[in-house]
């Protein structure tokens, strides 16, 4: 009874319903869209993290991996000894810097990772392969200097900034044209084996800019994040978890932006049910009246009013997620053009979780706005109210 | 540690806040070259070189001698103050961009929801306007008179909207300042802002007020005045 009369309320004024449910989808979409920006980008950080599979990086102490130029001397050492530690699978010494790489079109600066065998995913390579035992070029780099796979290239540590000349020079073959995990959009990239790598650059004593750590099923990272610490005071190590946590206050912005977005698109939606509601109700007091005087108690008028509102958010829910999700593509699009950004990163990341949270504060939100008219409408005396219909 | 020098802080600095480096909170330090390098132990390199033009110098100037610089042809790259600022603010310019489409999306939910309520209020007047047509009000009149209520409902929200604007301003700043340790404002009330939402909010209601007006017109006098 009370859900057939909710239907035939909202059918029966059919444009006043069909505004409502445009305005709360439009604010559903931007809801939703919030959802998948809050932690949207730390998500994705830590889903690109864990695909590499590595679970621990151990970096000089007051760093982060890749943010500064300063070398983690004894790398090698260190890494041998961590590899044998407990639970620890590979411990691999990885070496950051930029180079300069000159092919037939021209001569162009390179980030560069020296990376051993055994460190695998980092790089995909054409053929499949994700090691590195020779010189992988990423393809931006490629076409810039004009290369391909098998072509010599000459890889200078530095240029000389009075004559133009390249410092110390090294030819090396192409063994492959590859994609690199985190490449910035534009990043010309390429990767070589340590040792070639740390011999070009003339570096002594094995260091590296960070080393990369791979434990044993079942093993706790956090337990080795701390064992490395205890052992090196010089070092810091962080699981995953950790670097989510050291980037957070970084993007601190979008979950504070994501919220307030979120409180205003629900009190959109509650003011638009609610109003609507609650004139829909004072049109409707004789009829209410009547139902009351044939019967109906006055909780389930209450629940009727309610229902109303259940059913504005319920039908405006599901264009809400399909809006939300047609336009988060473009909005991503937007912020992914911010410098820095790698492109195989995305600031709005659709989870169920985000889909739950949508459904359950535009449920919850329809049914609080619908919740000052179902006070009017159960508060109603019937009979001043038939007198004055009447009159 | 290697090449560790012991050093007297000389000052504690706390110079002009650049927006890109208050979400980082990165702990900084300032030394004079020679110490840096006596610290790294790599003298005669450096990340760049700044140069400051003499008194006077104007953009063509600069544009000018960069080019001299980047004919030289050696291994460096040579860019204006302008462009460097350019380059620098790219993020800004990315989160500007972002601003725009999101404020985009949310002016498009308080259209409808401006029309929707606009259309609402006009419609509850509905057995008024009944009454004033049968006792000879001209619907011209009746026109006329939904209008001024639309517009003087319209103008009401748009100074409340303007009002709410501003003290959210003052929140976001309220909360966000202390949070970051920094006198940047996080956010700012614009004349150019304040006239583009109630320029919009007015031609919003005035449209629904339109829109209301012909519903109500349309019908005779006696279907308004009825249950």
């Amino acid at each position: 009874m009370v859900w057939f009369l909710a239907r035939k309320n909202l059918r029966r004024a059919a444009s006043r319903t069909i505004l409502v449910v445009a305005g709360v989808t439009v604010a559903g979409a931007l809801l939703f869209d919030m959802s998948m920006l809050g932690g949207g980008l730390e998500r994705s950080f830590g889903s690109a993290l864990g695909r590499l599979g590595y679970d621990v990086r151990v970096v000089l102490k007051g760093t982060l991996p890749l943010s500064t130029d300063a070398l983690l001397p004894g790398a090698q050492t260190i890494a041998r000894r961590i590899a044998a530690h407990p639970g620890v699978g590979l411990a691999s010494p990885v070496l950051a810097t930029n180079l300069y790489v000159e092919g037939p079109a021209g001569r162009s600066a390179a980030v560069t990772f020296g990376l051993r065998p055994e460190v695998r995913g980092i790089i995909r390579q054409e053929s499949g392969r994700d090691t590195v035992d020779g010189l992988v070029v990423n393809r931006e780099l490629a076409q810039r200097i004009g290369v391909s796979t098998g072509d010599t290239v000459q890889v200078s540590s530095r240029i000389s900034p009075q004559t133009g000349r390249p410092g110390r020079t090294t030819a090396m073959r192409v063994q492959a044209i590859g994609e690199f995990a985190f490449d910035l959009k534009a990043q010309r990239t390429i990767a070589m084996p340590l040792g070639d790598l740390q011999d070009l650059l003339g570096l002594d004593g094995e260091p590296a800019s960070f080393i990369v750590v791979k434990t044993e099923p079942g093993a706790d990272a956090e337990s080795i994040v701390r064992w490395v610490a205890a052992e090196w005071p010089t070092l810091d190590a962080f699981s995953i978890t950790g670097l989510l946590e050291q980037v957070h206050r970084q993007l601190r912005y979008f979950e504070h932006f994501s919220t307030i977005l979120t409180g205003i698109s629900l009190l959109v939606a509650f003011l638009l049910i609610g109003t609507v509601l609650t004139l829909s109700v004072g049109e409707r007091l004789g009829e209410l009246a009547a139902l009351r005087a044939v019967g109906l108690s006055r909780s389930r008028v209450v629940l009727l009013v309610l229902l109303e509102g259940a059913v504005v958010s319920a039908v405006s829910t599901p264009m809400a997620l399909a809006v939300g999700a047609v336009i988060s593509h473009p909005l991503d699009a937007i912020l992914r053009a911010t410098p820095g950004i790698p492109q195989d990163l995305h600031f709005f990341v659709a989870s169920p979780a985000a889909v739950i949270r949508t459904v359950l504060l535009l449920t919850v939100t329809g049914t609080l706005g619908a919740a000052h008219p179902a006070w009017i409408a159960g508060r109603l005396s019937i009979a001043a109210t038939l007198h004055q219909e009447v009159q | 540690m290697t090449r560790a020098r012991r050093a007297r802080i000389a000052a504690i600095w706390t110079g002009p806040e650049h927006p890109a480096d208050v979400a980082r909170g990165d702990p900084q330090v300032r030394m004079h070259l020679p110490a840096l390098e006596d610290v790294l132990g790599r003298h005669d390199i450096a990340d760049r070189v700044i140069v400051r033009l003499q008194q006077g110098a104007d953009r063509g100037t600069a544009v000018r001698i960069r080019d001299d610089l980047r004919a030289l042809a050696l291994g460096f790259d040579v860019y204006t103050a302008g462009e460097l600022v350019e380059r620098t603010s790219q993020t800004f310019v990315v989160i500007s961009r972002f601003h725009r489409a999101i404020g985009l999306i949310t002016v498009f939910a308080g259209g409808i929801f401006l029309v929707t309520l606009m259309a609402l209020r006009l419609t509850e007047m509905r057995r008024e306007i009944g009454a004033l047509r049968l006792i000879g009000v001209s619907r011209r009149t009746i026109g006329a008179t939904v209008m001024l209520v639309a517009a003087a409902i319209t103008c009401a929200g748009c100074l409340a909207g303007v009002l709410m604007g501003a003290v959210m301003v003052w929140g976001i700043n309220s909360y966000y300042q202390p949070l970051f340790g920094t006198t940047l404002r996080f956010a700012t009330l614009e004349p150019l802002t304040v006239a583009f939402a109630a320029g919009l909010g007015v031609m919003l209601g005035l449209g629904a007020g339109v829109v209301a007006a012909a519903r109500i017109l349309r019908r005779t006098p006696l279907e308004q005045v009825s249950r």
